[in-house]
């Protein structure tokens, strides 16, 4: 503990307190995570002539002990301003602070006095620039925090307020995207207020939402903001800067594993998916004799081109609040789902050549249940998870030669007891993780399809003529893991059909057994047994009777760096 | 504010996942960790925020409840949705309003 001369001292004190300071005259406070950072300015009203003597910034706490934190710095003519930074952990919020100045000073009538500089220290608000994707996804974020709970925001806000309605005065704002390029002054054009007064009180936090011109740039970019410091506290940074800001927020491209869905059967995920194909070949093609030429072999090109889309402008447009004990409603409105290939409809065509096009929602009920457990801990699961889906589809050939309405209601629920793949059966209670030896998922699911063939005009070879739609089905999947090695999965599916009277019921099944032999991060192997009987919609194709037995190799290079 | 998200967050995985949750690094530890569902995550976030903003007598707004969700899927780590919790309780509005 130490006691400023001052005290002792028969001199003039001049004592200011930092809150009647105005802001140009006096100091400025910057807090960060690691440090506290005090600016003293003393011109105008105080001159010194030279060097200060001896002073510091002190602490003060309950008792009204005083603690030299740091000394005075050695100041540069014409000694009017300096900087004292001190460790942000020396940092008491219960103490008071003084900086303490000894020193030959010039007041304003020029008459040499001997005082001491004194100023009540309160802690600021930290100002800093940051992205926020939950309130502003398209702009820059100012965040000021205060570092004390009883912090009184009126000043701030008094300031903050008319920028709403005149954004382009707050600050001078310059980007500068990573890679070195030149900075680039931007403006506010558009300035809105994310947190109330009264929240900030609660949450010592305030957000600000600026939106530039031009924008948020589309790569890595840094941020200098210097705020308008007309009626600008005096314990706020006039500037702030953050480099490494993330660019405008773009849905990353989808990864490998979100490929291998059967085409047929895909989910709409994303608002397009596109691929396009050209194959050109040459091959030998015999040429029948006739009655004037013998059989010749000709060489011959061939090219085709093939474009698989999926394409749904608007994707989950009501977007529900996920949330249990509720029913939450997902539509996409409309999709195409095209897979085409040029050259005529035949056995060996390169596509399904089939374009849908349609709507599709899902209404989804997660139950809930909370207790505790034996060790009177919280739990809670959700022991059904209702799903119901719905759509409507426009199906037809590539030519629309063929052209059907039909649509659909499933019942697919998940009983959370019968759901609990390999993957996700171990403990952690350890602290580590102990994976269970097995796995099983069981999804039941019941529908209903109902449509109608409205035209039908000369199909092609592969496009089979069908009746009136109206297909009652139910089955599910059922698969067992034992240990991470072998997989046994079923699927069963029973159908009704209305459309073919004399032949109402159909089965399909199918059922597959996998041994891993290797299970890496990068590539899997191993053998696979299955059998599939019966047939699926649209019942175009002969019963299937296959058994298949064969060895697989799955490699992932790239791993978790798809892109 | 932070600690206290962090904490809520802890306690809403813990009551979820039981004795799967594992503590060490758990912030570290993506959701689909855990689960394949991705709207988990998302309720357990929701919920954590909005346990702590209802201490603090604080509502969170239909669009931020939204907006929060948006971020978090299977790839997300407690560590990153922390700052969105957080942004999400500043734009919260104060439930009684005097």
């Amino acid at each position: 503990m130490n006691t400023p001369l001052f005290r002792v001292l028969p001199t003039v004190l001049v004592c200011l307190t930092f809150t009647a300071l105005a802001r140009a005259q006096t100091a400025i406070f910057y807090a960060s995570d690691t440090t506290v950072r005090v600016r003293v300015n003393l011109a105008p009203k105080i001159n010194p002539t030279a060097q200060p003597s001896a002073g510091g910034l002190y602490s003060i706490d309950e008792n009204g002990n005083w603690t030299q934190l740091a000394p005075l710095p050695s100041i540069p003519s014409p000694y009017t301003q300096f900087e004292i930074t001190i460790p942000r952990t020396q940092y008491n919020p219960e103490h008071k602070y003084q900086v303490v100045v000894f020193g030959f000073f010039k007041n304003a009538d020029d008459v040499m006095i001997q005082p001491s500089h004194s100023l009540v220290v309160t802690l600021p608000l930290v100002l800093s620039i940051v992205r926020d994707k939950v309130n502003c996804p398209d702009g820059l974020t100012l965040l000021a925090r205060a570092q004390v709970a009883d912090y009184n925001w009126d000043r701030y806000y008094e300031w903050l307020r008319p920028f709403e309605t005149a954004p382009n005065g707050i600050a001078t704002i310059m980007f500068q995207a990573s890679g070195g390029s030149d900075p680039v002054n931007v403006r506010a054009k558009q300035v809105s207020i994310i947190t109330r007064q009264s929240t900030a009180t609660v949450t010592r936090n305030s957000r600000t939402c600026i939106l530039t011109e031009p924008g948020i740039p589309n790569v890595t970019f840094k941020a200098t903001v210097n705020l308008d410091e007309t009626n600008l506290p005096a314990d706020i940074a006039g500037q702030a800067s953050a480099a490494g800001l993330s660019p405008t927020y773009t849905v990353s491209f989808p990864k490998r594993e979100d490929f291998k869905e059967d085409t047929s059967k895909r989910i709409l995920e994303r608002n397009l998916d596109l691929g396009v194909s050209m194959t050109s070949s040459v091959a030998d093609e015999e040429v029948a004799a006739t009655a004037t030429t013998p059989k010749t072999i000709l060489r011959k090109r061939t090219t085709r081109g093939v474009l698989d889309v999926r394409f749904a402008p608007w994707m989950d447009v009501l977007q529900p609040v996920i949330r249990e004990n509720k029913w939450l409603h997902f539509l996409t409105p409309f999709y195409l789902n095209a897979n085409v290939a040029t050259g005529k409809i035949t056995k060996d065509t390169l596509a399904l050549n089939r374009i849908l096009f349609g709507f599709e929602g899902e209404l989804r009920y997660y139950t809930s249940r909370r207790w505790e457990d034996e060790d009177g801990n919280n739990r809670h699961s959700n022991p059904i998870w209702h799903r119901l889906k719905y759509g409507a589809q426009h199906a037809s050939d590539r030519d629309f030669k063929q052209d059907e309405f039909t649509g659909k209601i499933e019942y697919a629920p998940i009983f959370e007891a019968l759901y609990n793949p390999y993957k996700f059966n171990f403990t952690g209670n350890t602290g580590e993780k102990i994976q269970k030896w097995y796995g099983y998922a069981f999804q039941p699911r019941v529908g209903f399809e109902i449509g109608r063939t409205y035209h039908r005009d000369n199909p092609a070879a592969v496009i089979k003529p069908s009746a009136n739609v109206r297909r009652f089905y139910f089955g599910g999947d059922l698969g067992f893991d034992l240990t991470g090695h072998t997989n046994f999965s079923v699927t069963d599916v029973f159908y009704v059909r209305g459309e073919l009277p004399e032949n109402r019921t159909q089965n399909y099944f199918k059922g597959s057994f996998d041994l891993l032999f290797r299970r890496g991060d990068v590539t899997s192997s191993g053998v696979f047994l299955s059998f599939e009987r019966g047939q699926l919609p649209p019942f175009a194709t002969p019963p299937a009777n296959v058994f298949k037995v064969g060895f697989r190799i799955v490699s992932n290079y790239c791993k978790d760096a798809c892109r | 504010m932070e600690q206290q998200l962090e904490n809520s967050l802890q306690a809403v995985l813990r009551a979820r996942f039981g004795q799967k949750f594992i503590v060490p690094n758990w912030k570290g530890r993506a959701f689909g960790f855990y689960t394949d569902n991705a709207d988990f995550p998302k309720m357990d976030v929701l919920e954590a925020t909005v346990n702590v903003a209802s201490a603090s007598n604080l509502k969170l707004l239909p669009s931020t409840q939204k907006s929060l969700q948006n971020q978090v899927s299977l790839a997300s780590t407690p560590s990153d949705v922390l700052p969105h919790m957080s942004a999400a309780l500043d734009a919260a509005k104060p439930a009684i309003v005097f």
